[in-house]
């Protein structure tokens, strides 16, 4: 009997462990590969004889798309239909996505391709995880080769070799200026601030007939509005061809001296320090702040939030304030760096993986992929002027953003601005801002810079002990007395490394 | 003989109630704002004069809420984790707990040295990670189950339980002719059900709300359990996006859709509270207790 019954238990205990095994086959999917997986440990590329053999199925790793269906979107069946693959899509998650990255390169797990941002990008090449592209991306890669720009690529060359495909931001454009209740100009007669002078006396007289009021909220010590009129556009210009942190620059302790001008006479936001961009909103559409800093893509929803709590309230921009001469100027959003994407040395699949990202970029493929058929999804308005057809647009392509591995740089741009025109008031809000771009615009020294080493370790907390420091400055916490000790500080704390990293790098460019 | 109550007994009570009352209104208010701002128009929403009631009553932000494929599927994944798991998990512990309540059994110390140490000491996400990559669980629903399927803690207490049980009622049932299995399932678990009740509701809490590991084995988003659902919906509701996602951004404020999604996600668990309330309460000490 005892023997029996120890039989049975053994054959239950076999039977849960078999039933355990067997259900992770069924979800996994690819548990037949259990044993390929540990052999793809090697450096595996297609041989030419294989690339006869039926398309491999891609995987590939993106960073966080809101809201994106990305296995399921319209744009993703067009995507695998046109180049010919079967692509599955793994997505990071959206709150600290580099400790998820991190733990899965550890671990062993191979995608394809791995589109990231820039400095989890920096990261992984110097952690050798990218495959090198030159010799694919010449017999492989002609249509991105064609697309993206060698200014583009040079962003993101590690000793001279490619790790990825730089996927930069759409368009250069100017997001801030300040918004302000042109109501309350009209019953004061007040012009729209041009320069310095007319924004206090502005800032003042409302102070003055209206104590109820804050007449500028804020929720940071930096605005790029004000800073416009201390010639501060850039906030790491070139000066005798070096660059240089505007820190360092003698008017930045007159823009803080101003600021402080401004919060001990009440005209600043006393809370200031403690407000975010919620914050702020709500002051303003509420009533109780007679301007904030502003932006197109806030504009949307701002005006009628606004109407609600004071229906008789109207908004009107302030531009980049002047300097004494007349000068005025703001360095666009842009410029930089959005994403990289890059295929991994472990993947077997380095070849097919580059013609996919390849075929998206064809220019047969191209404009379909991300904007869709004309006269259904979009229409061309002016020759450039590209105009979305709603709902089709967004229902087909909404999030066809999500799909792209770098995009071609010399159309990408004006067929970015049909995203924008979705929605016409943001539309109307992004031309109102735009369309004096050439006049105010700047273009930064360091444009188009890639995340550098010493920057990773320093940045953050740097950029934390700035805007803290200058916000004490602001409060009146810390005297403008100890501004030098400051700037010893700042070298420090990864100024000094940071700096000389940035002009080594703006020097290798120059030549 | 009854109790007469003072009038210092019945003032006492009554101010008791009100501060009671008024304490459990006041934890009430952020709850009450949530559903409120989810009800309201954006327009008041952006501007944050929204309070305990709604301004201007609108179902938008549920419907889109409601809308999205993801929280369905997010909901459905913890719901089957959290069934599977707790059902598994308790089977799993009871095998575990009889045996070793028998102060007879060999290696008894050594085997609970063992579930002690391991509960004391754990190896690392990484380890971990390696370790599901190897069983091939990464990116599987099952990863979030098999690791988790004994919780040391809850079996030491079903355990304790166990032992403070009467001897004689298994002895006789022996004499009967009554095999360990037969014991165990007809005698000893029907006794044991006050902490059975307890630890099943630890476990599906425990399952339900398991977040970390859930990020870190999982990367298809459509395995996503409802926790990292609700976790990158409401990261990514405050992050600047360069570029626009939908037109729902359009007329909805970020706000008002995070709020919908908290309260969409955690009225099952408001409701069924209540209920389950008491069992928490007994199951912490119900181990605790012999004799």
């Amino acid at each position: 009997m005892k023997i029996k019954k120890s039989i049975v238990c053994l054959l239950l205990v076999t039977a849960l462990l078999l039933s355990i095994t067997a259900c992770s086959k069924g979800q996994s999917g690819n548990a037949g590969k259990a044993k390929s997986d540990l052999s793809q440990q090697k450096n595996t590329e297609d041989n030419s004889k294989s690339s006869n053999s039926k398309k491999p199925k891609l995987k590939i790793l993106t960073w966080y798309a809101p809201d994106v269906d990305i296995n399921n979107d319209p744009t993703y069946h067009d995507v695998v239909e046109r180049t010919g693959y079967d692509v599955e899509y793994f997505m990071l998650p959206a709150d600290n996505p580099g400790e998820k990255l991190n733990l899965e390169v550890s671990g062993g797990t191979v995608y394809d391709i791995l589109k990231l941002a820039p400095i989890d990008y920096s990261r992984l090449v110097s952690q050798g995880i990218y495959a090198q592209l030159d010799d694919v991306l010449a017999t492989h890669g002609k249509n991105i080769l064609n697309s993206i720009s060698e200014e583009s690529f040079q962003t993101i060359r590690k000793d001279g070799k490619t790790y990825g495909i730089p996927q930069i931001t759409e368009r250069p454009n100017i997001d801030a200026c300040f918004a302000v209740r042109q109501d309350i100009l009209d019953e004061l007669s007040l012009p729209v601030p041009t320069d310095l002078d007319e924004f206090y006396n502005m800032l003042k007289t409302i102070k003055q007939k209206k104590p109820d009021m804050i007449p500028y909220t804020s929720d940071n010590p930096f605005n790029p509005i004000i800073l416009s009129a201390f010639d501060l556009y850039d906030a790491w210009p070139e000066r005798n061809g070096e660059i240089t942190w505007y820190g360092k620059l003698p008017q930045m302790k007159k823009y803080l001296t101003f600021m402080k001008k401004l919060y001990d006479e009440g005209l600043l936001d006393k809370d200031f320090s403690m407000n975010k961009s919620d914050t702020i909103l709500a002051k303003f559409t509420s009533g109780k702040a007679a301007a904030m800093p502003y932006g197109w893509l806030r504009a949307v929803g701002t005006p009628e939030a606004l109407q609600k709590n004071v229906p008789e309230g109207k908004i009107s921009l302030i531009f980049p304030l002047k300097d004494e001469n007349g000068k005025v100027g703001i360095v666009p959003a842009g410029f930089s760096l959005n994403n990289v994407s890059g295929v991994m040395k472990k993947s077997p699949n380095i070849k097919h993986a580059v013609s996919f990202m390849d075929a998206k970029l064809d220019p047969k493929n191209f404009t379909f992929l991300t904007l869709g058929e004309e006269g259904v999804t979009y229409k061309v308005e002016d020759g450039n002027k590209y105009r979305p057809i709603m709902p089709e647009f967004t229902k087909q392509r909404g999030n066809a953003y999500a799909y792209l591995n770098g995009f071609d740089e010399k159309i990408y741009p004006d067929m970015w601005l049909a995203r924008i025109w979705r929605d016409p008031s943001l539309g109307e809000a992004f031309e109102t801002l735009n369309n004096k771009y050439d006049q105010y615009a700047v273009k930064p020294a360091l444009a188009y810079m890639p995340p550098l080493p010493a920057e990773g370790k320093y940045i953050q907390s740097l950029n934390a002990f700035v805007q803290d420091t200058f916000t004490q400055f602001i409060m009146g916490v810390k005297p403008m007395k100890e501004y030098d000790d400051f700037l010893n500080q700042w070298e420090n704390q990864g100024g000094r490394e940071i700096t000389k990293e940035r002009n080594e790098w703006y020097q290798e460019q120059a030549k | 003989m009854q109790n007469r109550k003072t009038k210092g007994d019945r003032s006492f009570i009554t101010i008791n109630y009100i501060l009671l009352t008024l304490t459990g209104f006041l934890t009430l208010i952020p709850i009450l704002h949530i559903l409120a701002v989810s009800l309201s128009d954006s327009k008041y929403v952006i501007s944050n004069t929204v309070g305990i009631l709604p301004r201007g009553f609108e179902l938008e932000y549920y419907k889109y809420v409601l809308s999205k494929h993801d929280f369905y599927s997010s909901y459905r994944n913890t719901i089957l984790i959290t069934v599977i798991g707790t059902v598994l998990s308790m089977i799993v512990t009871v095998l575990t707990a009889y045996p070793l309540s028998k102060s007879w059994l060999r290696g008894r110390k050594f085997l609970l040295l063992l579930f002690v140490f391991s509960m004391i000491f754990y190896g690392g996400i990484v380890p971990s990670y390696m370790l599901m990559k190897m069983l091939n669980l990464i990116d599987t629903l099952w990863s979030l189950i098999i690791p988790f399927l004994l919780a040391q803690f809850n079996m030491l207490i079903i355990k304790s339980y166990m032992e403070g049980l009467p001897e004689s009622i298994e002895e006789s049932a022996e004499i009967d002719g009554a095999g360990p299995t037969r014991i165990l399932f007809s005698i000893v678990l029907p006794m044991c059900l006050p902490v059975l009740a307890s630890m099943t509701l630890f476990y599906a809490v425990g399952y339900w709300n398991n977040y970390f590991h859930a990020r870190m084995f999982i990367s298809s988003p459509g395995k996503r359990t409802l926790q990292l659902y609700l976790n990158d919906l409401i990261i990514s509701a405050t992050q600047l996006q360069n570029d626009m996602s939908a037109d729902e951004f359009m007329n909805l404020s970020p706000g008002g859709v995070q709020a919908a999604t908290i309260f969409a996600a955690t009225l099952p668990i408001l409701l069924f509270y209540p209920y389950l309330q008491k069992y928490f309460v007994t199951g912490i000490t119900v181990g605790s207790v012999k004799g």
